[in-house]
């Protein structure tokens, strides 16, 4: 049972930690919130993910120190951790966008000679 | 480079998991705060906003949960996870774990203090030849350049003897391997010119001796080369204890003249408390005495120095023994007679030099101990086990709740071993403070000679780490088993039946099986601690040709300056048993050089006229007793032949001795020894132990039995020859008494008539000789006895888990015990399975056990005297015992079956 977690969990490491270092990227300091809101508007269909998903991710690569989080107010003055990509989350974004492009490029191709 | 940072992070996390878990709270409130916010600004209401956010969040705990798993280290979360739930189970079973921890306990602390005495074993605590038994093992200076020589045969280097005074000073100046080189040799010495006179012990030593070993001084100093010469003024060294007891610790003793045989020495020096040497029958050395060696003096064959020396740096063993051997063929053609039988033979002096495996091997008394350690502990563990297991059984639906939870295998196996491990951690602490209590009652039980220790026995860190393994170790044998197999339920199953077991068969053979191995084991246990105790007792009271009750020994040395002639000791010897003679309650009273059975005596060669020995090289050799009018009597041995010395046995001209049986047996095998003549060869050297005799011939006028002082050993005793002290006096005297009750009541009555005589005259040893022979078989009724306490906790334990195993039938079987009853069973068919279940546990246990003691008998049969390894007495009466305690133990289970009532437990369902 807990394998079959954790194998789910696999897959979405990579690419939700490509997403969410190229959401921070592009849009700046955010919240887990905003991240949330952000990962759903680019989705075809709300609600794909549970917000609550994001945390081991942001840990993870909070403790990779591919980002750092402060606490912050928002513009309606509630708490908030904001989470900025570091210098190294911008390497680790190269890196990863370039081995995500790899990994797409070998699929399409198998997917192509199979069709 | 990230993967140590976000160790370290982990490890913080891990380590403090409250602040992680606090600042992700926070988060995630913030977070739902934000949902909510953005769900009431659509126009919800604040209600329907906090539940549309929370299904919007999802699982908040999954959420925790993953993130945890992610923040630190999963393993050690879990494992912290284990232990939390494993002392909430071992609170929750409080008396269960407390038996179990004080049954692991006691294993492990009976192993620990076993095995620090096993670990003390240093490699100079190797028994040889004639010492063994007397000397401890010395500190050294600098161990690993220090030697010991000894001189030895060319033909036959194990024949080791004592070093020449000869030998010895030309080594000094002819052997370029040593820096140093200190002979000594063992004194016992009167202190008078105080209140109370007192004999103590010590060595003369050559001036190195004290640096060698390393010894500091708290005041004064080390003996001056000069003071070694003969004629130099007198000096002492004091050991501190003495200065303490004797002297007050008085500041200017150092300078002073104290009287030692009556004879004026100027103390030079006062030793640190903390310097130990060797200890001599159990006593410390009190005083040190320059040693004056005579250049002069001609080889010969007094071997009577023991060497140590410290080799040059960089100077390797085998190149000092190479030397040593040119320089005995140098003299070859010099003094070809009997030096020429001679080399030396140089022994290093590193302890450890051996492996503990060796070391231990010179002590099997400590092996058969640790041996029955380790069985008491396994024992316990096989014990526990079946505890377990039994209470697996009523643990079923909480291991059942779990699997169906979702918890794996793996997991439950690891928690229900992380409790066994607990468990035995926590024995092991309980074992650790046993072992302190088991290692201080060694100390105080075992006798330093028994294993020629200097230190005491310590619980260092080795043991201690030693302690941790074992504990662990058993905790996971104690565990597995049970683990095993209560996380193999298959949950449905657990949970749907309601108490009543159907699987019970299976867990029920493995409990008795372990039921049964425990039985075996502590049958082995039980058979050997019975054997042993009776092969000790057979040593003490085996017939040894004298008669050992009621025999009352104190030892008295005369100081030579008072008693300069041999007629001044003989009629001091001949006073004081004349006075004693005429006491109340005194049966007869003589004197002897060594009271029989000490073992302190030593051989020398005797010539014998029309024999010659089978080669020259290898003289006939005898031990000598000087002994008073009337010691055969007083020691009841049987005069066989010719005559017992008579007062007019005076004249040294007309010596006499009498021989024993086997003296006449091996010396004159074809002919009648009365009338014979022999001729002690003693050495030409005053010692305390050598009779002050012209080694004339003399002649043999009477045949005496054997005494037989061998311990173990069957076979003939050892040539004995007996001399009348009245022709050879010695200083060195024991006064024998024989009483007719508690010898030890007439010791004072015994004194006075000595300090009547001379009140300046110490007297030390005051014993019986059933004393003398229980300390010579000390090591015997100590590792028996030690033994039959491991036996004795063995049965215990076997008997808690017979019971304990029964009990479990019992409340497995309550639905069957219930029907049969209600359909007419009566009380005492119930309680009579239940006394044939343990009846049939004991019965093969026993039987194994048996069949494993009789596999084992080559083992113990070098551990017994008197008595075979398979004594069938002995196994019937552990048989009849052990199958008794089985069935006691079985008692309380099936009165409990008796008390079933079948209408609760029928309608309980």
């Amino acid at each position: 049972m807990a394998s079959r977690m954790n194998t789910r969990v696999e897959l979405l490491q990579g690419t939700l930690d490509l997403i969410v270092l190229r959401t921070l990227a592009t849009m700046g300091p955010l919240h887990a919130y905003d991240i949330a809101t952000r990962l759903e508007h680019v989705a075809d269909h709300p609600f794909t993910l549970n917000q609550g998903t994001l945390y081991p991710a942001l840990v993870r690569m909070e403790q990779k120190g591919w980002i750092k989080g402060v606490w912050q107010k928002t513009e309606n003055n509630r708490d908030a951790k904001f989470y900025a990509i570091t210098k190294a989350g911008h390497r680790a974004l190269k890196n990863e966008t370039a081995r995500w492009r790899r990994l797409v490029g070998l699929v399409e191709k198998l997917l192509l000679n199979e069709s | 480079m990230p993967t140590w940072r976000q160790f370290l992070l982990k490890l913080n996390n891990f380590l403090r998991p409250g602040r992680a878990e606090l600042e992700l709270r926070r988060e995630i409130d913030s977070h739902l705060a934000l949902i909510e916010d953005e769900f009431q600004r659509r126009g919800m209401t604040p209600d329907e906003a906090r539940l549309a956010a929370r299904r919007a969040f999802g699982s908040i705990e999954q959420t925790k949960e993953l993130h945890r798993e992610e923040r630190s280290f999963l393993w050690l979360e879990r494992a912290h996870q284990d232990i939390q739930f494993a002392s909430r189970a071992l609170r929750k079973n409080f008396g269960f774990s407390v038996l179990t921890v004080m049954i692991l306990a006691l294993g492990i602390g009976g192993n620990a203090a076993i095995f620090s005495v096993l670990h003390s074993l240093s490699t100079k605590s190797v028994p040889s030849g004639d010492t063994a038994g007397i000397w401890t093992p010395s500190p050294f200076a600098d161990p690993k350049r220090t030697v010991s020589v000894a001189e030895v045969k060319r033909d036959d280097r194990s024949k080791t003897d004592l070093v020449s005074p000869w030998a010895f000073a030309q080594w000094k100046d002819r052997v370029s391997a040593f820096e140093q080189i200190a002979g000594w040799r063992f004194l016992y010495l009167n202190l008078s010119g105080l209140d109370k006179p007192e004999q103590v012990q010590g060595l003369t030593v050559t001036a190195p001796f004290l640096s060698l070993l390393g010894a500091e001084f708290q005041s004064g100093r080390n003996f001056l080369p000069e003071e070694e010469q003969f004629g130099h003024e007198k000096v002492a060294i004091l050991s501190s204890s003495l200065w303490n007891r004797r002297f007050g610790s008085d500041p200017n003793l150092v300078g002073q003249q104290i009287f030692i045989e009556s004879q004026p020495y100027t103390v030079v020096g006062i030793l640190s408390p903390a310097f130990r040497f060797i200890r001599v029958l159990d006593r410390p050395l009190d005083i040190y005495l320059a040693l004056p060696i005579d250049r002069d003096i001609r080889p010969g064959l007094d071997h009577s120095l023991f060497v140590y020396g410290r080799l040059k740096a960089g100077i390797s063993l085998d190149q000092a023994q190479t030397e040593l051997d040119s320089f005995y063929r140098n003299f070859d053609r010099q003094f070809p007679q009997p030096n020429s039988m001679w080399t030396a033979s140089v022994t290093s002096q590193e302890p450890n030099a051996w492996p503990l495996y060796k070391r231990a091997a010179a002590f099997p008394s400590v092996l058969l101990s640790f041996a029955a350690a380790g069985l008491v502990l396994a024992i316990a563990c096989v014990n526990i086990a079946s505890l377990m297991l039994a209470r697996a059984t009523f643990r079923r639906k909480e291991m059942a709740v779990r699997a169906a939870l979702g918890a794996s295998r793996l997991r439950l196996v690891r928690q229900l071993l992380t409790e066994s491990v607990l468990l035995a951690l926590i024995g092991g602490v309980g074992g650790i403070l046993c072992a302190i209590g088991g290692i201080h009652l060694l100390n105080v039980y075992v006798p330093d000679q028994m294993l020629r220790r200097i230190d005491d026995f310590k619980l260092d860190i080795t043991v201690l780490a030693f302690s941790v393994f074992i504990s662990t170790v058993s905790g996971l044998i104690c565990g597995v088993l049970p683990a095993l197999r209560s996380a193999r339920v298959p949950p449905n199953e657990a949970l749907n039946e309601s108490g009543r077991s159907s699987t019970g068969i299976h867990t029920n053979r493995i409990g008795n099986f372990l039921v049964t191995s425990q039985m075996a084991l502590a049958t082995v246990l039980l058979t050997s601690a019975l054997l042993l105790l009776q092969s000790s007792l057979a040593l003490q009271h085996r017939p040894r040709g004298l008669d050992l009750k009621n025999v009352l020994t104190l030892k008295i040395s005369l100081p030579s300056a008072k008693y300069p002639e041999g007629q001044h000791v003989s009629r001091f010897y001949d006073d004081v048993v004349q006075r004693i003679q005429r006491l109340p309650g005194i049966q007869s009273a003589s004197v002897i050089s060594f009271p029989p059975m000490a073992r302190q005596s030593i051989g020398y060669p005797v010539r014998i006229e029309n024999r010659v020995s089978s080669s020259p090289d290898t003289p006939l050799i005898a031990r000598y007793a000087i002994i008073g009018p009337e010691y055969f009597q007083t020691m009841r041995i049987p005069l066989l032949a010719g005559r017992e010395f008579r007062r007019n046995d005076v004249d040294e001209r007309r010596g006499v001795a009498i021989i024993s049986a086997n003296t006449a047996r091996l010396f004159w095998p074809n002919s009648d020894p009365i009338g014979r003549q022999l001729r002690p060869d003693f050495p030409n050297e005053r010692l305390f132990w050598i009779p002050e005799s012209r080694n004339v011939p003399l002649t043999v006028v009477g045949i005496v039995g054997d005494v037989r002082e061998n311990g173990r050993v069957e076979g003939t005793a050892p040539p004995l020859i007996y001399l009348p002290y009245l022709q050879n006096p010695v200083p060195l005297m024991h006064i024998v008494v024989r009483t007719a009750s508690d010898p030890l009541g007439f010791a004072p009555l015994v004194q006075e008539q000595v300090w009547s005589v001379d009140k300046d005259q110490p007297i030390a040893d005051i014993q019986t000789i059933e004393e003398i022979v229980a300390y010579r078989f000390v090591s015997e009724r100590l590792t028996a006895n030690l033994i039959m306490i491991f036996a004795t906790a063995a049965v215990l334990l076997t008997a808690i888990g017979i019971c304990g195993m029964l009990s479990y039938a019992v409340s497995q079987k309550r639905h069957e015990i219930a029907i049969r009853v209600a359909l007419g069973a009566r009380q005492s068919d119930i309680s009579k399975s239940i006394t044939t279940a343990a009846f049939r546990l004991a019965l093969a246990g026993v039987g194994s056990g048996l069949i494993l003691s009789v596999g084992l008998r080559n083992v113990l049969a070098h551990f017994l005297y008197g008595i075979g390894p398979t004594d069938p007495i002995t196994f019937i009466a552990v048989s009849v015992l052990l199958t008794a305690v089985a069935l006691l133990a079985g008692h309380f289970p099936a009165r409990r079956a008796t008390t079933v009532d079948p209408m609760v437990v029928l309608r309980g369902e």
